[in-house]
């Protein structure tokens, strides 16, 4: 019983981390349609830059705020050196698709030549002593994460209802040119969602990292993980990348517990291709088809 | 709004009957297509072999392998070229076919004792229904689906050689693998790059040739326009599903080659980075065009290898170019080439 509610709870707590890099691609996605496969880069780019300034002695909440900074320009520097050419040019979505695959790579390759390629410790931001729930002992990082987890989708959600940024970034995706047509300003709109995407993606690259280790090579993964979760949940609202994230979660711990073997790293990517193959569009999504 | 107009634009080509499609129907053969051209045969076999007899007699041992290295490399980048340029698949599923193909060699030789000339047959065999098995779910998915499905099942695929360790020694690989060996005696150094410049030539025929064939043709015609090639009659899935399987069957001849060569497999050597490389090795030169992937390859391979570069460096650098070819070059070297081929006549 006790181990079961370990297990899940932790399964929770990476799968808070997947549904993170899934509202990340979503907020992308959703006003760009562009899937933006960096995403993973810029969580590894927050979490090593963070880990670098921890080592130089900076505060902590001043490193955080400098690696998710950088994060930031990274993404807007690269949303008006590459997308921007791009779309003027009415470049074809896979010419997209390979240019974001090629950023992915100079930002892994690159972040590991710049900044070493040695695994360093970035601590949690709280990291007392476990509280006893219920005789079960919760980690005060899986806390911080599962709510920094919630309150972000809240914030999202309250963001793309309630502000008239977020309502033009629905209609963006709905319909570019009628947006523009009413006055939406499609540039400014589009580069708030790949800032938005970047800094909810360099804040689950912050809480992923001292669960491991801060290397250049960790965006990879989570950049895999948080396609899978968003194609598990649907394209089409951000509480599908939610659900996708803790039902990925759940599936990874409980496979290694339970089929206990090294392979069941491979679950999750074998459950990605069965996915893909059954239901293009996600399971809570409707027909939308993207890419 | 004028850019999204043209993106919109350019979705919307179903219906336009493109050049090839006209030319191509189907089972119908134009003689002047058909017919052997000797001057390209010469070319392609000359551009092989001058540079094999020249190493041969002038180069060192290093010289000898980085070339050897080199035609693998262009084995596969070729072979992704057929499934990126043809089928429009931005597949990473090519180091799975190279590396399935090696191990296949390397456990078969190394601890079943089988001729190292009859592991190539096999390893096409796994090689082929691998290709089969993938390619017929993932026959529905396009775009960015298909890449990230792929790499999904290349990642999968990294997992499974690295943790069946009783098959495949895991992470310590397998050594020891013998020498091919012809009539007594064991292909190393020069012999083994004049078998490589062979399997290059032979290749390279095919490639250049299939275009000129019915089947050729029909790749064409779906590449350009699926709904008017179905039209016409053409299987759209069984020319892709063939396309496919053949691009795994050079990818695994490329393994057999790199298995004998170097004798030792590990799980590096279908790493995500040299799928990334090669992926944009195909794009930088242009998908599509056999010269300009020649090239691409060719540029992408020397220059590290006479930098000492590391892998990760090279694999930057081939990012670099990637983001640059996208921004610049849509159409990659060969449209470089291309166009100063276009200039040269204009001015003559």
């Amino acid at each position: 019983m006790q181990i079961t509610a370990l297990i899940i709870l932790s399964g929770l707590t990476i799968g808070s981390i997947y549904a993170m890099m899934a509202l990340g691609y979503y907020l992308v996605s959703s006003a760009t349609g562009v899937i933006n496969f960096a995403q993973g880069e810029f969580a590894m780019l927050a979490a090593v830059a963070s880990a670098v300034l921890v080592g130089l002695g900076v505060w902590y909440p001043l490193a955080i705020l400098g690696g998710i900074a950088a994060t930031l320009a990274v993404s807007i520097v690269s949303f008006y050196g590459l997308i921007v050419p791009l779309r003027t040019r009415g470049a074809s979505l896979d010419a997209m698709i390979v240019a974001l695959l090629g950023l992915t790579i100079v930002l892994r390759y690159g972040t590991g030549l710049s900044l070493g390629r040695a695994e360093r410790a970035l601590p949690a931001p709280f990291d007392g002593d476990p509280l006893i729930v219920f005789e079960v002992p919760v980690q005060q990082t899986q806390i911080t994460i599962i709510f920094v987890t919630l309150g972000l989708f809240l914030l999202t959600s309250a963001f793309i209802r309630g502000t008239w940024i977020g309502r033009s970034y629905q209609v963006a995706a709905l319909n570019p040119i009628g947006a523009q047509i009413c006055g939406v300003n499609l540039a400014l709109v589009q580069v708030i969602a790949f800032g938005a995407g970047a800094i909810v993606a360099g804040i689950a690259g912050w809480l992923y990292a001292p669960l491991y280790a801060a290397t250049y090579l960790i965006g990879g993964d989570l950049g895999l993980k948080g396609f899978l979760c968003l194609v598990v949940g649907g394209l089409s609202r951000p509480y599908g990348a939610l659900a996708g994230g803790i039902t990925i979660g759940l599936l990874e711990t409980l496979s290694q517990f339970y089929v206990g073997s090294p392979y069941s790293e491979g679950v999750p990517l074998l459950m990605l291709i069965i996915v893909l193959m059954g239901r293009p569009g996600g399971l809570l999504g409707g027909g939308h088809r993207t890419g | 709004v004028a850019s999204w107009a043209a993106a919109i634009a350019q979705d919307e080509t179903f219906g336009e009957m493109s050049d090839s499609v006209l030319q191509s129907g189907p089972k119908v053969s134009l003689s002047t297509t058909d017919s052997w051209s000797l001057p390209i045969f010469l070319l392609t076999t000359m551009s092989v072999i001058i540079p094999v007899v020249a190493l041969l007699l002038f180069g060192n041992s290093y010289h000898v392998l980085v070339a050897m290295n080199l035609i693998a490399t262009l084995l596969l980048t070729l072979s992704l070229n057929l499934v990126v340029g043809n089928l429009g698949l931005l597949s990473f599923a090519h180091a799975v076919f190279f590396g399935a193909s090696a191990y296949v060699c390397a456990i078969l030789s190394r601890y079943h004792g089988i001729n190292p000339w009859l592991c190539l047959p096999a390893a096409m065999l796994v090689v082929a229904i691998m290709g089969f098995l993938l390619s017929a779910p993932l026959a529905r998915l396009r775009g960015i689906f298909f890449a990230v499905a792929s790499l999904a099942f290349a990642s999968f695929f990294e997992i499974f050689i690295r943790e069946a360790t009783p098959l495949t020694q895991g992470g310590n690989g397998i050594s020891g693998i013998p020498f091919l060996t012809f009539f007594g005696i064991e292909l190393r150094g020069g012999p083994m790059l004049i078998l490589h410049g062979i399997v290059l030539i032979l290749v390279l025929i095919l490639l250049v040739n299939i275009n000129k064939s019915s089947f050729g043709r029909e790749l064409s015609a779906v590449r350009d326009n699926e709904s008017a090639a179905s039209a016409c009659g053409i299987s759209v899935a069984k020319t892709r599903l063939l396309t496919f399987i053949l691009s795994a069957l050079i990818a695994a001849v490329a393994g057999w080659l790199f298995t004998f060569t170097h004798r030792v497999v590990v799980t590096e050597i279908m790493s995500l980075e040299r799928s990334f490389f090669w992926f944009f090795t195909v794009l930088i030169g242009g998908p599509g065009s056999i010269i300009g992937v020649s090239l691409g390859t060719i540029i992408l391979l020397l220059v590290p290898s006479f930098l000492n570069f590391a892998t990760s460096q090279q694999v930057l650098l081939s990012g670099v170019l990637m983001l640059a070819v996208v921004l610049f070059a849509p159409k990659g070297i060969s449209g470089i080439t291309e166009s100063l081929r276009n200039r040269f006549r204009n001015r003559t």
